[in-house]
Order: structure tokens, then C-alpha cells, then sequence
């Protein structure tokens, strides 16, 4: 199982290595969404030959929802890609991997549409369509994922183990609108300062970004799987390193406690973000009355 | 120009035959299992049975959503259930899980519609989903006017849009906010709409919003303009959100879409005015035309506002009447008393106004007020007025 951190700074690379990656998660320029740094393809060319060079494996981000208006682009993108030695494509919108398909590069994507991905039958649909990969839902429980990853046969499951995860995601300026004339909009658009507390929750701080195409909602505390991870390490290929709102050395020593180089109680003592451990026990129901 | 579908929610038996009544070609509604909506899901299978006959009768269609993304837990049962809807009859099924969408193809000769949770937003989507043996695709609410029919123009696979209703602020199906604020599953019918509750906004530790005035509660969608634009698209399906709302709600909303599909269609367009009228009859919250022209900005959102409104109120559901006598006998819904001014509302015509003289029990004894939900009543009206009509207080 490689860890998979998501890469802001080229300068991140050797202390990636160095604190226990087996690889980088690189956003595209133009269709990578939620972060602080998107990398052009020429960018992402060198970023390429430094991380193999420290034995990374490199997988792109392009985590957009797909209009009409992006498809040539995205193919136009895809190609200047084509003879770029990277190792996976991760999408969080189907059409990536449609179009990757036409190009001949389905072979490397990997499918991570957030909470679509929660049964056993779902690695089989898109092993069935030649992907590389296929992301579970964060949302589901530790023993669905092993279910599910025990039944995948013909492709590769991954895990978003670590970090703020996305909870609502919106077309909607949601900022900016709110702000009205009263604020110009530059000063809205990828800003990682803004959070949210619903008001019978007030010590639940939800951060909230605004970029180019739209504005997206986390949890209010990051996911750490250090407990999980002992289970899962033999199902899952990757699992992926979420860095926004995370001081980029708490990373490192996520990723240090991670791979044994310091312990839990070490980690904690030293992080200032506040974790849980997701849904991994915690259930989710249908109905009010059926929520534990 | 082709003719849209007009496609009404559901939420129980008498608002699918309200719907129908009132001028939807199809409805749909959601079974008891695997649909995404579990409050408006209460559909037995005798009663899909029954909802059925009474659209087919019409020459109309019941469509079944089993849209929810299954978990393992919920995946027994799963096969049996489409057999035995297309045993009774059903017209399509509404999906997004893979799971589902095999599971159908594979013991049922029905019709598949892709669920709007896929967010498919592009022509090489839908066609992929074409592909995959469905045979319409639910467009995402977040593409312009443009953007449909562009879409539209390169693939000929049916295409549904939505055109009124409640909006999710987020991409429909990639949402779990309720998930991690409630523990309550929006993919599987369970959404607490936690958006809309009432948020403080900071920006670098300091408060920016005065009062909780921070809500992600988008204005519900109102389209009537963007008919003749969506109809020349080539749009096979034109769909109203909206299966918790009321009789009242569904008979309003698809009349005025009625009239202003058909005048398109007939080149009888009127003034807009014409056809709001009876929305603004029905609607109890503030609507905007979601992505249809553009980005939907401050103009379509609604921050630290309770727009609800009281709409006027639905009285009482007209079950016969006697044109000898001019005596209509009436289930009663609301409140209402002699002296009243009532609004007599039918899927055929334009509305009546009178006041209401006297009522009576069905054993013909007077009442000083129609106080009881569902009590059989009498009284006079002076116009003719048929099964399904309603009246509403002015």
C-alpha cells in the first residue's frame, strides 16, 4: 500500500520521499479543483522525473466536474499528457476516464467520485471498463471497505485515508454572493481562510473554500486512519493524503506516523488540526430514527 | 417541434392522480425500497399497481425511482423488487447505481433513466450512459440553457431536465454534508438538509456574518421562461422536483406548465404573467432560474432569509358533483366556513370565485364550519366542477 500525498510545493517532493510517500497526488492546471497549486504540463514533466527519480509514483488530480464547454479542452490536455510518463489519472467525474479511453490512457485512471463508490458490485462495473483504479467512499464503514475490497477483482481500490475531506460541493459562488458588492471577489477565490460553525455547534469549525469553479464545504475535522490502516494495508493499492488546511509539516508527520518513523501519541502531541476517524465506525442511515 | 414530456412527482397516490389530472404525461414516485427520497417514499407495491392503471387507463406514465447508492446491507431483495415492478406494469425505472442499473438490464425488459446524481454534465457522458443500456439521462441542475442544448444537439439519447422545484446547493449525489452532520445518508434517501440551517462565517478567525445569516439554501427553480428555449432544445422530459409537496402544490405547478407547454407548442404563447399566476398560487418558497441563464449569484441563493411564505390554502378536493342541484360534495382539508370566499381551481379552466353559502354533513346536517381533515361534506357551488378539483381559499 503507497501513501499518496497531495503535492503544493515541488519543494515538497524529497521530504515527501523522505517521510514515507510511495508517491504524490499532482493537480492539473485547469481541471484540478480544491487546491492551493494546479501544475502545468510542463510543470508536472519535471515533477514526473524528480519523484521517480526518489522512487515516488506520480498520479495526476483532475477532480472537475465536466461540462460541455470542457470536453475539447480536456482532450487537448489529455493529449499533451499522453507522452508524459506519469503513473495514475485521478478523477473525481467519469468523462476524464471516457475521454482518457479514446486516448488510449484508460489503462492508468483511477475513479474517485467521492460517496458513488459503496458496494461490492461497484470495482467489478469499472474493472469491467479498464480502469486502473477505483476509490471508495470515504463515507462507508471499515468493514464495507474490506467487503468490498476483498470481493475487487481486475482493478485496484484505493482509500482517501487522511485529511479534510469535501462534504458539499457547489457550482454556486457561495462567498461571493454572500458578500454581494461589499467584497471583491479576488479576494474570495482560493482563499483557504474562510470557515463555518452551524450556530448550535460552535466549536465545530468548518472550513469553506471558494475557487474558480464554485465553492466546497469540508468536515469539521480531518480523517486520520493510523488505527485503520494496520487493517486495510493488504487491500488497498493507495491511499490518499488530503494536505489542504494542514500545516505542510503536520503532513510529514502524518505521513512519518504512517509509516512507524514516530509514534501516535508523538503525532498528536504535535499537530494542531483536529482529527477523527471518519465513518469508519460510525454508521450512516436512511431515516432519523435509524441513525445510532 | 418535438413534444416534451411533462414529468410530476408523487409522494403518495392522490397526488400522482392529481398530477396526472392536472396535465402531467408521466409521474414518478418512489417504492418503499431503494429510492433516494425515504420520506416521500411510501409507495406499496399494490399501490404502484394502483397508480399504474390509473395512468395507463389515461394513456399517461409511472416511472419508479430506485436511485439510492446501495450499501452491501442494502442490496438483498434488490432483483425480486424490479421483477415485481415490471410485473405490475411500471414505465421505466429511475437509477445511478451501476448495481442497480445491471441488476435491471439484467432481469427486467424496462426502460432505464440515469438519476440526476451522476451530475452528468456533457455529451460524452450521456452517450457513455447510452452505451451502458440507458435509455435517458437526467441532465445535472447546474448546466445553462446553452450548455442543454448543446448537449442535446450531439447525442440523440433522451434527455431530462429538471424545470421547477427544490434546488441541492451542491452537485446532487456528491453531497454528504447531512451524512457528517446527522449520520443520516443523503444517497440513500436520508438528506437532513443541513445547508439550509443557519451558519457564522469567518474569515481569518473574525466573524463576518452578523446573526447566523450564512445559509448554502439556493432559491427553488422556476423555469416558465426558459420553456420555448428548452423545448427547441429537443428536451424529451420536463421535470418538476417535489414529491414531499403538497396536492395543492402539484395541481398548481403542473397546470401552469401544461398551459405554457401547450401554447409553445400550439403557438399561443402568452404573457408570462398568465402562467405565474398559478405558481405564485402555489409556492411557498422564493425561486430563481437556477443555472439556466448563467451563474446564479446572490439573485438565486438565500441568506439568513425565511422566505417561506403562507400560500393560500388548500380547503377541500371536489369528489362529485351534482349539476341537477349544484351541489358539490367535498372531502375537507382545511378550515373553512360559510361567508368564506373560496377559489374553485380545475385542470380545464380558469379559475371561479364565490363565497360559500352553507354546509353540510352527508347526512345533510348543517355545519357552521368545515372543521375536521378528510370529513365528507356538501355544499354549493355555483359552476360546474368535476373529480380533482380543488378548492382553495382566496
Amino acid at each position: 500500500m503507497r501513501l499518496i500525498a497531495v503535492l503544493t510545493y515541488e519543494t515538497q517532493i524529497a521530504a515527501f520521499a523522505t517521510a514515507g510517500a510511495g508517491g504524490i497526488l499532482v493537480p492539473v492546471e485547469g481541471f484540478a479543483v480544491r487546491s492551493k497549486r494546479r501544475f502545468s504540463v510542463a510543470a508536472i514533466r519535471r515533477i514526473v522525473s524528480d519523484a521517480h527519480a526518489l522512487g515516488l509514483t506520480v498520479h495526476l488530480r483532475m477532480n472537475h466536474i465536466i461540462h460541455e464547454t470542457d470536453l475539447e479542452r480536456l482532450r487537448s490536455t489529455l493529449k499533451e499528457l499522453a507522452d508524459v510518463p506519469f503513473d495514475r489519472l485521478v478523477c473525481f467525474d467519469l468523462t476524464v476516464a471516457i475521454i482518457a479511453a479514446e486516448l488510449g490512457m484508460i489503462h492508468k485512471v483511477i475513479y474517485q467520485p467521492g460517496t458513488l463508490a459503496t458496494n461490492v458490485y461497484d470495482p467489478g462495473f469499472y474493472a469491467k471498463l479498464g480502469l486502473k483504479g477505483l476509490t471508495l467512499s470515504p463515507d462507508i464503514q471499515i468493514n464495507e471497505l474490506m467487503e468490498i475490497a476483498k470481493a475487487a477483482n481486475g482493478i485496484e481500490c484505493s482509500l482517501v485515508g487522511h485529511g479534510y475531506l469535501p462534504m458539499l460541493i457547489s457550482k454556486r459562488n457561495l462567498l461571493t454572493a454572500y458578500y454581494g458588492e461589499s467584497l471583491n471577489p479576488p479576494s474570495v477565490k482560493n482563499d483557504f481562510n474562510y470557515h463555518l460553525t452551524e450556530e448550535k455547534r460552535p466549536g465545530e469549525l468548518l472550513p469553506i473554500l471558494e475557487d474558480e469553479v464554485g465553492t466546497h464545504l469540508f468536515r469539521a475535522a480531518a480523517l486520520a486512519s493510523f488505527e485503520e490502516l494496520p487493517l486495510l494495508q493488504h487491500l488497498f493499492a493507495d491511499v490518499y493524503i488530503e494536505t489542504n488546511f494542514i500545516p505542510e509539516d503536520e503532513v510529514l508527520l502524518a505521513l512519518m506516523t504512517y509509516t512507524g518513523k514516530i509514534s501516535k501519541q508523538t503525532f498528536f502531541a504535535r499537530s494542531t488540526t483536529p482529527y477523527d476517524s471518519g465513518f469508519y465506525n460510525r454508521p450512516t442511515a436512511a431515516k432519523k430514527e435509524a441513525v445510532q | 417541434m418535438i413534444r416534451p414530456e411533462l414529468l410530476a412527482p408523487a409522494g403518495d397516490l392522490e397526488k400522482l392522480k392529481i398530477a396526472l389530472v392536472y396535465g402531467a404525461d408521466a409521474v414518478y414516485l418512489g417504492g418503499t425500497a431503494f429510492s433516494l427520497r425515504a420520506r416521500a417514499s411510501k409507495f406499496t407495491l399494490p399501490m404502484i399497481a394502483e397508480g399504474v392503471a390509473f395512468a395507463h387507463a389515461r394513456g399517461k406514465k409511472i416511472y419508479v425511482t430506485t436511485n439510492m447508492v446501495p450499501h452491501n446491507e442494502d442490496l438483498p431483495g434488490l432483483e425480486d423488487y424490479l421483477k415485481q415492478l415490471e410485473a405490475i406494469g411500471v414505465d421505466a425505472l429511475i437509477c445511478s447505481s451501476p448495481v442497480v442499473i445491471d441488476a435491471a438490464k439484467r432481469v427486467t425488459k424496462l426502460p432505464i433513466h440515469l438519476s440526476t446524481q451522476h451530475s452528468v454534465a456533457n455529451s460524452a457522458f450521456v452517450r457513455f450512459w447510452s452505451e451502458q443500456g440507458v435509455s435517458r439521462v437526467v441532465l445535472a441542475r447546474e448546466l445553462t440553457a446553452l450548455e442543454i442544448a448543446d448537449v442535446a444537439s450531439k447525442t440523440s439519447t433522451e434527455l431530462e431536465v429538471f424545470i421547477h422545484g427544490g434546488m441541492c446547493v451542491s452537485y446532487s449525489g456528491r453531497c454528504t454534508m447531512s451524512n457528517s452532520m446527522t449520520g443520516r445518508d443523503a444517497n440513500r434517501g436520508g438528506c437532513a438538509h443541513s445547508c439550509r440551517w443557519n451558519y457564522h462565517l469567518f474569515h481569518e478567525g473574525e466573524l463576518t456574518s452578523p446573526d447566523a445569516d450564512f445559509q448554502m439554501s439556493a432559491k427553488d427553480l422556476a423555469t416558465l421562461e426558459w420553456i420555448p428555449a428548452l423545448i427547441s432544445a429537443g428536451v424529451a422530459s420536463l421535470k418538476i422536483e417535489g414529491r414531499m409537496k403538497s396536492v395543492h402544490y402539484i395541481a398548481m405547478v403542473v397546470k401552469a406548465y401544461r398551459r405554457r407547454i401547450d401554447d409553445v407548442l400550439s403557438h399561443n404563447v402568452q404573457p408570462l404573467s398568465t402562467y405565474q399566476s398559478d405558481l405564485e398560487k402555489a409556492e411557498n418558497r422564493s425561486t430563481y432560474q437556477g443555472f439556466l441563464g448563467g451563474d446564479p449569484g446572490r439573485e438565486g441563493q438565500l441568506y439568513g432569509v425565511r422566505s417561506e411564505r403562507a400560500n393560500q390554502e388548500f380547503v377541500g378536493l371536489i369528489e362529485s358533483y351534482d349539476a341537477t342541484t349544484g351541489v358539490a360534495f367535498v372531502e375537507q382539508r382545511n378550515h373553512f366556513k360559510p361567508g368564506d370566499r373560496l377559489e374553485l381551481i380545475s385542470p380545464r379552466e380558469p379559475s371561479f370565485v364565490f363565497e360559500v353559502i352553507s354546509i353540510h354533513d352527508r347526512e345533510g346536517k348543517p355545519l357552521d364550519a368545515a372543521r375536521h381533515a378528510m370529513q365528507k361534506i356538501v355544499l354549493p357551488i355555483p359552476k360546474a366542477c368535476a373529480p380533482y378539483d380543488i378548492l382553495r381559499m382566496c
